[in-house]
């Protein structure tokens, strides 16, 4: 089918497949920090340790997962740490009965989050692609709005004491594995496969390539532009429910901070930050960046001081090598 | 077709209901209290200033003042605005709890022309004339939390030397420097205490996590006590040692957060230092009250910050909570 369109997808085409995956810079780079840290801090190889780093990058990491799909399709979604905080605390909130009278059971209580999600991603996707108002703007309105009601809903007091089910997700362990480790990677994985042979992944790079072309080929972009911002909502509620497990209460302003990482590790990744490129390892290989650079500096004992220069030069050496690669 | 019409419709609904919820807003602000008051604080993100604020609504029934509670989303040009604003309704007083030491200055001054007194509550404001300021000394209650903890810890082992970990807030902001400097007084004065670790945890549970997983890998059981700048990051180094084979390390923490006091029933050696802002509030408005009838008041009116450990706990969740 695609043979015959005389618009150019053929750089969307090849981001598709897994040749691709082997975006070596990134990948260089985290070679460097693994050889570094090694060198210099005693725990850092260790067993224990390389478990802990999966532990500490699997919620960005989600949140990562989540910040791709409108990356690549050339939108962006600057709201998903403020959803994470307003679907967990709708989700402990009702599983623990602080709101209403009668606790909820916990499956009704995460259908009620995905709902949630899935109604103001929906919200923001509307606005954007049938109002061509730029997505920074309506998950930025979506930002304050979730923050807003989260804080309203929980009257800014952290939930505690929640239901075994829904802790279990991020704090247990499989085989020795992290379960929010392997919560992760699987989304990781589906979410690959997502990209690579479904047609809504195709669709996604071919809008994120080049807008127009996308619409003349008779793409429905509305659709797709709105379903990125769908997904990425909905992803939120798992990025909630793993938050929940790793730190055992519910907090909402637990999103602080979370805004800009995820999108920095998609970007250290080597996706394109105006869409058309990029894929899920490079995700994977962005946030090990970040959560072994943050671990490392830790085992070594460097202060908070430094830790801001050593990142800040990290980040710089890291997008120079992306911008040089092009 | 149909869409614009439905659109249409959809904008002019929300035009009534707009202006209906806006009149309802207005009239509601028409009372006849003895004083008109008003406060202005950083952030409701911070559940300080969420109790702030409701002590706030009780007081104005209590006290016969009306007023406008202005949350400056942490935002220090929203701030200035909201000062100014409460300057040109032409309060009687106005507290205010700065975001940044000079930030708010202008709009003080401002108020200062306009003969409206300030009353300083928590962070400090400079550069600009108050009437009196009311806060809890941020360094001392770190002195209190880390002498808190050496004693839990003298109470487990008898050594010559403890090892402390401290769990610090964001990197500037003026309640991490003091709380930061009530540790540094706390280890002068104490020889037996050793600084193994200090690192930033932004406040946050989840950072507290992931910086106390890789305290345990460096030192592990050379950890013999945490002290955290506030009581998120308590909870999250509880975490993190609950999970772990150490037992017995005393987390100390500061403000008294409900969340952080409910674990103290199964734990003797946790403890915060309660910031009591519901006080703070009380103090404000009376000694507001007091300046605007031309009283004589203090300079400075400090409000206790009592230590919470599993003794008090039930009593501290019963009063305030």
């Amino acid at each position: 089918m695609f043979s015959e369109l005389k618009v150019d997808v053929r750089p969307a085409i090849e981001s598709v497949g897994f040749q691709k995956i082997g975006q070596y810079g990134p990948i260089f780079g985290l070679i460097g920090l693994y050889a570094l840290f090694s060198a210099f801090a005693d725990q850092f190889l260790t067993y224990g340790n390389q478990l802990n780093i999966l532990r500490q990058i699997s919620l960005i990491g989600i949140l990562a997962v989540a910040s791709t799909f409108p990356i690549l399709c050339a939108e962006i979604d600057l709201s998903i740490a403020q959803m994470m905080e307003l679907t967990g605390v709708l989700i402990a909130g009702l599983a623990t009965g602080s709101y209403v009278a009668q606790t909820v059971s916990v499956p009704v209580a995460v259908l009620a989050g995905l709902a949630t999600a899935v109604f103001l991603g929906g919200v923001s996707g509307f606005i954007t692609s049938r109002f061509e108002v730029p997505s920074f703007m309506t998950t930025l309105a979506m930002l304050f709005l979730a923050d807003g009601l989260s804080l309203t809903i929980s009257g800014n007091r952290p939930i505690r004491g929640l239901p075994e089910a829904l802790t279990a997700l991020g704090g247990s362990e499989i085989f020795g594995i992290p379960s929010i480790a392997l919560v992760f990677l699987t989304l990781l994985a589906v979410s690959q496969l997502i990209l690579s042979y479904t047609r809504f992944g195709l669709y996604i790079y071919a809008i994120g390539g080049n807008r127009e072309s996308a619409e003349l080929v008779g793409i429905n972009v509305k659709r797709v532009r709105m379903g990125v911002l769908v997904l990425s909502a909905s992803f939120t509620v798992l990025a909630a429910i793993v938050a929940m497990g790793r730190i055992g209460s519910v907090d909402p302003n637990m999103g602080t901070g979370l805004l800009l990482p995820p999108i920095a590790a998609v970007i250290l990744g080597g996706a394109n930050l105006f869409g058309g490129s990029g894929n899920m390892i490079g995700t994977l290989v962005g946030v090990l960046i970040l959560g072994v650079l943050a671990n490392g500096l830790n085992l070594l004992g460097i202060g908070p001081d430094g830790q801001l220069v050593a990142q800040g030069i990290v980040l710089l050496v890291a997008v120079l090598a992306n911008v040089s690669r092009r | 077709m149909l869409a614009t019409a439905s659109r249409r419709r959809f904008l002019r609904r929300s035009a009534i209901v707009g202006t209906g919820v806006l009149a309802g807003c207005l009239t509601e602000g028409e009372n006849s209290a003895k004083y008109s008051t008003a406060v202005s604080i950083p952030s409701v993100e911070y559940q300080f200033f969420v109790r702030l604020q409701d002590r706030y609504e009780q007081l104005q029934k209590e006290r016969d003042i009306s007023g406008t509670f202005y949350d400056a989303q942490n935002s220090v040009s929203q701030q200035v605005s909201d000062v100014e604003t409460a300057v040109t309704n032409d309060v009687d007083f106005i507290a205010i709890s700065p975001i940044t030491e000079q930030g708010v200055t202008p709009a003080v001054k401002n108020a200062n022309e306009a003969d409206v007194p300030v009353i300083n509550i928590d962070r400090t404001i400079k550069g600009a004339e108050v009437a009196t300021h009311i806060a809890s000394d941020n360094v001392q209650m770190g002195v209190d939390a880390t002498n808190k903890c050496l004693e839990f810890m003298r109470g487990i082992a008898d050594k010559s030397s403890y090892n402390l970990l401290e769990l610090r807030g964001t990197p500037g902001t003026s309640v991490a420097n003091d709380r930061n400097e009530g540790l540094k007084r706390a280890l002068k004065e104490n020889d037996s205490l050793s600084l193994l670790g200090s690192q930033n945890a932004e406040f946050s549970t989840s950072e507290a996590v992931s910086v106390m997983e890789d305290f345990v890998t460096s030192h592990g059981d050379k950890i013999d006590g945490v002290y955290a700048h506030n009581d998120l990051m308590a909870l999250g180094a509880h975490r993190v040692i609950q999970d772990s084979n150490l037992s017995d390390i005393p987390i100390v923490g500061i403000d008294g957060t409900d969340t952080w006091v409910q674990t103290f029933s199964d734990n003797q050696y946790y403890a915060t230092v309660a910031q009591l802002p519901e006080k703070m509030m009380s103090t404000a408005v009376d000694v507001g009250i007091e300046v605007v009838e031309g009283k004589e008041v203090k300079e400075f009116y400090q409000t206790e910050a009592p230590i919470i450990t599993q003794e008090n706990a039930q009593q501290y969740l019963d009063e305030y909570f």
